[in-house]
């Protein structure tokens, strides 16, 4: 259990704290309510873009981490398709520095000509490093394009193409602040050894003030059912084939989203997982087989990823796998290995939430979702999960009319 | 809003808990830091059992990775299943002197585990087909991992850092591989792994009964103190290095000097000019290679502590036109610290962002076993972080320039490069 309190400001601005007299530091976790799913397709990766951009400094701080250093304390951010997510983690005593420069950037963020250039150079260096310069770094968006038409979570994160991050200019920046970079487009989370009346003053003095924005509705086009198998291939200097799958799944709030997550932990989380037994260490099938969920707010996608052992082909290795998820939608699971998968998804959601970090963060995405008070349910969603959920799941999203391949071929 | 950044309040002391210490009845030391709400804990086993260790290269490694395949009572299968089942995770690291098995699991099955951990590491089956699919899984992760110019850049650092013969320097050759036999690790097993004493860390929620499930389960083991493998270093004339490789948009850039070690004269001084220059996101590397050049997303340096040898590094991947450039500008800023006193402002900041690192450090019970585990080699004790807490705070910008004159010679560095 999770306790906290919340409040929300006249502008909009939600404030949740989490008191933790156990450690002593404090975790600040700003959320803002927008990713890569609100880019315009022309301009993708600038909600990344603009994630670095909220470091170069307002007209009261020249950069944001030397004041945050300062006070003892480190910070993160990170952007997804569905949030802009920042968190700052300092000595507790020190919380109120943190409040101080969220507060800062999200009304007097300086956006000039040269931070947006060194940021664009920043932005493309990590374009290159994550994308262009290692084996496979496209395969993710090819997984993305082929599996979403017209939603925009067929773009990656990072963007399309360095020509588009090359684009964006102070006008771009300037409309894009405006529109997101808001209270009432925000949710502030804190948890750790501070007193949440004391946060909920803070939080009022700091950022009481800044004015509401007219936040844009959602207004992308839902993709449509897939009812055909898309494939694609691709052949490049690599050293191994390797073979990816992915499966529309339903969005974060369905009720198939906790089965289709334990189906992916079935499938191949941890050693004893199906995957890993039969077709990595007993068939030799593959040298690594993995399966993920997106786990993203819009229906988003079951992956599988594969390196096929070296004397086994494509076609093969995707055999074995179709193989394995027709047994599991054709054959009741037992007792036992449901309640592996559940003992383990819980132990694991037990050991993140120790974490100041992934509390605050946990609860801001909870609020996004609908409530933060979600946080304290998911355990009982994954109780509820019974063998019949996990065989209908897998029928229903497993198959191969909804499945988008990629061969990625290494040249010979 | 107030206009006026709030008040800081410095971190005058931090606090460590003190370890529960105690001993199995055949010496195995046990440390523990107790404390919960939450009903988990860890369970690390230390053994010295590193890259150190063994007369092959990958033998230590290939040795913690093989103990996992199976024991001689129980099937691979039947051990994952069960560790999964008790909401089990298993981290391994393996370094210079340490190999460390580190499980995660729910404090109710704290009898299990440690059952199914005496098993695991006294009694693996260590088969040839188990080894013989490792090794296909090596050499799939190898080569996948040398079109890295980072990862190329650090074996060839450790090659010219070491020298070609020495544990430590080898490069990761994929026929060598073939000189490894499952007998050779059996015995490597049984030298490394059971003939020398574990070190074992409790951290989190663990139940009293868990001493008793220890002594059960690891009094069999013999103690016998491990001692550190006098290896002859061959490090190679400190100078530029350049490598080709096929991955063309960025260049991996490494440099490495010695350091004095954990327990050495002006170790925490070099600590403390690490960290302004290349230890944290304000550092003098990052402001001039990152923010101000562009050149790169993310330019460290950092200090590698060991007993074998303690050097200093810098990492970065640059854009491949800016390799030279960046070399340059990592010289002028080491020359820099050298020839101008750092402002009393810069330094505050350091001193301040260092000691909320240092807080941080010992953040939770998990954290002090960490802390823990990396100063067994060195024998230093825990509350050492506070005499270096102290001293940084008090350090004057003089006695960083003295230190980076005497320490931060780019000349004496070697230097690598691997690029288009």
């Amino acid at each position: 259990m999770i306790p906290f309190t919340s409040e929300t400001l006249s502008n909009g601005l939600t404030i949740l704290v989490n008191e933790d007299k156990s450690t002593p530091m404090a975790v600040c976790n700003m959320l803002y309510k927008l990713g890569a799913v609100n880019e315009d397709p022309e301009i993708t990766g600038l909600a990344h873009l603009f994630e670095h951009l909220m470091f170069g400094g307002t007209k009261h701080v020249p950069d944001f981490d030397s004041v945050l250093q300062y006070a003892g304390g480190d910070n993160n951010a990170f952007t997804n398709n569905d949030v802009t997510n920042y968190y700052d983690i300092l000595p507790a005593q020190n919380i109120e520095t943190a409040l101080w420069l969220e507060a800062d950037r999200m009304q007097n963020l300086k956006l000039d000509a040269q931070s947006i250039k060194v940021q664009k150079d920043v932005v493309m260096e990590e374009f290159k490093e994550t994308h262009l310069n290692q084996a496979y770094g496209d395969l993710d968006q090819l997984l993305r394009s082929l599996a979403y038409k017209i939603h925009p979570y067929r773009w990656s994160t990072i963007g399309l193409s360095l020509e588009q991050i090359q684009k964006v200019d102070r006008d771009i920046c300037m409309d894009f602040r405006k529109r997101y970079y808001a209270p009432n487009n925000a949710i502030l989370a804190i948890s750790g050894n501070v007193n949440a009346s004391e946060i909920f003053m803070m939080a009022e003095e700091h950022f009481g003030h800044i004015k509401a924005s007219e936040i844009p509705a959602k207004d992308y086009p839902q993709e449509s059912l897939q009812n055909e198998q898309r494939r694609t291939e691709k052949e490049d200097d690599v050293p191994h084939d390797v073979i990816s799958v992915g499966f529309h799944m339903p969005s974060r709030l369905h009720d198939d989203y906790y089965t289709m997550d334990l189906i992916s932990d079935i499938l191949a989380n941890g050693n004893s997982s199906r995957f890993k037994t039969k077709l990595v260490k007993q068939a030799h099938v593959f040298t690594e087989l993995d399966a993920y969920i997106y786990g993203s707010i819009d229906p988003g996608l079951l992956i599988i990823n594969g390196y096929p052992e070296s004397s086994v082909s494509l076609n093969d290795a995707e055999q074995a796998i179709f193989e394995e998820l027709d047994l599991l939608a054709n054959t009741e699971i037992a007792d036992r290995e449901l309640q592996k998968v559940k003992n383990k998804a819980l132990s694991s959601w037990m050991f993140i939430n120790q974490n100041a970090k992934n509390k605050a963060f946990h609860l801001a995405y909870f609020e996004m979702l609908g409530n933060a008070s979600l946080i304290n349910t998911e355990e009982e969603k994954y109780r509820e999960v019974v063998e019949n959920d996990i065989q209908k799941a897998a029928k229903r999203y497993l198959r191969r009319t909804n499945s988008s391949v990629i061969n990625y071929k290494a040249k010979k | 809003m107030n206009s006026e950044i709030p008040k800081v309040e410095r971190i005058s002391d931090i606090d460590i808990m003190t370890a529960i210490s105690g001993k199995l009845s055949n010496g195995i030391p046990v440390y523990g830091f107790y404390k919960g709400e939450q009903k988990v804990m860890r369970m690390d086993f230390i053994f010295p059992a590193g890259k150190l260790f063994g007369n092959r290269v990958f033998e230590a490694v290939l040795a913690s990775a093989v103990l996992r395949e199976g024991s001689t009572k129980s099937s691979y299968e039947v051990i994952e299943e069960a560790l999964d089942y008790h909401g089990a995770f298993m981290e391994h690291r393996i370094h210079h002197y340490w190999s460390k098995f580190s499980y995660y699991f729910p404090n109710e099955y704290a009898e299990e585990l440690v059952q199914i951990a005496a098993e695991i590491l006294k009694m693996p089956a260590i088969k040839k087909s188990s080894l013989d699919f490792l090794k296909v899984q090596v050499r799939q992760n190898i080569a996948v991992q040398l079109e890295k110019p980072s990862y190329l850049a650090r074996q060839h650092m450790k090659r010219l850092i070491w020298g070609e013969n020495h544990p430590l320097g080898y490069m990761p050759d994929i026929e060598k591989l073939e000189d490894i036999t499952h007998t050779g690790l059996q015995q490597f097993h049984s030298q490394h792994y059971l003939q020398k004493s574990p070190v074992i860390i409790l951290s989190g929620a663990f139940p009293d009964s868990v001493f008793k499930y220890l002594e059960q389960g690891f009094s069999d083991l013999n103690y016998y103190k491990s001692v550190v493998p006098d290896l002859e270093q061959k490090i190679a004339k400190p100078q530029l290095y350049r490598f080709k490789t096929k991955r063309v948009f960025q260049s991996a850039l490494t440099l490495a000097k010695p350091v004095p070690g954990p327990g050495e004269k002006d170790y925490f001084d070099i600590k403390i000019l690490n960290m302004i220059l290349g230890g944290y996101f304000g550092s003098r590397l990052m402001k001039n290679i990152r923010e101000d050049k562009g050149y790169t997303y993310g330019i460290y340096s950092q200090i590698v502590p060991s007993v074998a040898g303690s050097f200093m590094y810098i990492n970065s991947e640059v854009g491949k036109d800016f390799s030279e450039s960046a070399m340059n500008e990592i010289e002028k800023e080491m020359k820099h610290l050298q020839t101008e006193l750092i402002s009393r402002d810069e330094l505050d900041m350091v001193k301040n962002y260092y000691s909320g690192e240092l807080l941080s450090l010992f953040d939770g019970p998990y954290k002090h076993a960490g802390v823990l585990s990396s100063s067994l080699e060195f024998k230093l004790k825990m509350h050492y972080y506070k005499d270096f807490l102290r001293y940084m705070q008090g350090i004057s910008p003089e006695r960083i320039q003295e230190t980076a004159r005497k320490y931060l010679d780019f000349n004496k560095c070697i230097r690598v490069v691997v690029g288009a």
